[in-house]
């Protein structure tokens, strides 16, 4: 067998592989659009406002109800210290105002903002979904 | 056309065998390589899958919180401010909130313990989430036993379990009747936790926000759309401490990728100088390098791609599953939905592919259009 035609069959079999992965994630969709409708009635009834993902303290599994003061509501000089709280982004005030804030959002938004822009720049999006809305963890500005 | 497609392939014949000859080398790049568009696949698709999730579920969310603030933490609210907010114009209804958390510990865990509206939930009844069903061994019909703030111990019997599908909302939650939650907490009768307003038209929330933060002073409004946003932000993979180690190895691989694609060695520079002495076309050399380049990336893309999404859908994110866990003693069991964005996907592909291929034939370029003679030499 020729070397470049091993290539071609591999590439193939990657190919084949990706297109599977496409079938399996319509496939699943389905089923998964049938589980987050049942998500969806139980978050009207009961009147959720957040996902169950981090259970570790109570700011974290309600974050978008925790107090404006978080983590230190617990008690005062109580340091971040959950494994979530490397997931959560800071408020932007914090970030903005801090040089190592900025260092950790330069680095944390570089990729993904050349990511965000070359999507943009290639496939224009029909229309935002939260555009105008700014993180909760800042204060509100009634 | 034939003649074409035959031409490229011993191209890639010859690239391939000049690949096996410092197959090492290669292999420790495609490697590496993969590994990269692996870790950083797999971030883009399970962001991607729980934001869309996330989103839709919580689409039917309160439109308003309506919180009180005293010394800067969250109060109980008064039950008349629910009467001072209906009077705003705009407002269609405004219910209060019952919910707190609960230190289970025999478990260790906390509960989140919710008042709703359920025809099955009268007093004594509860309904628990698949994930304390799954940590207490209790199912339809048991009894749990609660500590009440007076020391006291008062059984609720389960009286439905809602199923594992909706575990990454109902995970941790028991809805428990009003009386039961009173006095479990002995919160008075007259506050609740906090209240919701829904609104006639969403597009004066945020006038409505404005209002009751007029009336009420010491209160904060949490509109759905900063619910929403919250979500957006959380796997937005911006603040992660993750990410900046991450950084490290993305750039440890774009210096290491860098030096093997563009900077060429001796003997490299030797083979182009050989193979345009024996004939071969600028045009063939750069096909060629451009072939190389292509044969490492989209390897690597392809074989990284289909691992993360293995990764992400089929494992349930297993490598990054202690960060997402944390100290969690509760962690509920859901899979995600694939909901897969593939413009992100084509992003990632000239993100990664595109570059490593580019740089591989300008030095090769610059190395071909040299006389022969001096590039042996």
């Amino acid at each position: 067998m020729r070397k470049s035609s091993f290539f071609f069959t591999l590439m193939s079999f990657l190919f084949i592989l990706l297109g599977l992965a496409g079938v399996h994630a319509t496939l699943a969709q389905k089923f998964g659009l049938t589980r987050i409708q049942k998500e969806a009635v139980i978050v009207k009834n009961f009147g959720l406002t957040d996902l169950c993902l981090f259970t570790e303290a109570s700011y974290t599994r309600h974050i978008s109800q925790a107090d404006l003061n978080t983590p230190f509501q617990d008690s005062p000089m109580t340091l971040e210290h959950f494994p979530s709280g490397s997931l959560v982004a800071p408020p932007k005030h914090v970030h903005s105002s801090l040089p190592s804030g900025s260092v950790v959002y330069g680095i944390g938004g570089g990729f993904p903002g050349l990511l965000k822009y070359a999507r943009n720049v290639c496939f224009p999006p029909s229309f935002s979904v939260s555009s105008g809305i700014g993180c909760k963890t800042e204060p509100n500005q009634p | 056309m034939n003649t074409w497609i035959e031409r490229h392939k011993n191209i890639l014949d010859f690239t391939l065998s000049s690949h096996l000859r410092r197959k090492g080398k290669n292999a420790a790049l495609v490697c590496v390589y993969t590994l990269i568009v692996f870790l950083l696949a797999s971030v883009l698709l399970f962001t991607h899958a729980i934001r869309e999730e996330g989103a839709m579920v919580l689409e039917n969310a309160p439109e308003m919180i309506v919180q009180r603030f005293i010394a800067g933490r969250h109060e109980l609210i008064p039950a008349h401010y629910a009467d001072l907010i209906t009077k705003i114009r705009g407002v269609s209804s405004v219910s209060q909130r019952l919910w707190g958390y609960y230190y289970d510990p025999i478990s260790g865990a906390n509960f989140t313990l919710m008042v709703g509206k359920d025809p099955d939930i009268a007093q004594g009844g509860i309904a628990v989430g698949e994930g304390i069903s799954r940590i207490r061994f209790v199912f339809d019909g048991d009894v749990i036993e609660f500590k009440t703030y007076q020391g006291s111990v008062i059984e609720l019997e389960v009286k439905k379990t809602f199923s594992a599908d909706s575990g990454l909302i109902s995970s941790d939650l028991i809805i428990i009747s009003a009386d039961d939650f009173r006095r479990l907490f002995g919160t008075p009768k007259d506050y609740a936790t906090d209240l919701s307003v829904r609104v006639k038209n969403v597009k004066e929330l945020s006038t409505i926000a404005l209002k009751v933060s007029e009336i009420l002073p010491d209160t904060r409004q949490i509109l759905k759309g900063e619910i929403l946003s919250t979500y957006d932000a959380v796997f937005n993979w911006r603040g992660g401490i993750m990410l900046v180690i991450l950084f490290g190895t993305v750039l440890a691989f774009i210096i290491f990728a860098w030096d093997k694609a563009s900077g060429l060695s001796e003997e490299e520079k030797k083979e182009i100088g050989i193979l345009k002495a024996i004939g071969w076309e600028t045009s063939d050399i750069i096909r060629m390098k451009s072939w190389e380049g292509l044969v490492v990336s989209l390897a690597s893309f392809l074989t990284g791609l289909v691992l993360a999404y293995g990764h992400v859908f089929f494992t349930a994110f297993v490598m990054f599953q202690p960060v997402l866990k944390g100290w969690s003693v509760l962690y509920p069991n859901f899979k995600l939905t694939p909901f897969i964005d593939p413009a992100e996907v084509a992003s990632l592909f000239f993100l990664t592919v595109v570059p490593y291929t580019v740089a591989t034939i300008i030095p090769s370029w610059r190395a071909a259009i040299v006389d022969p003679d001096s590039v042996m030499r």
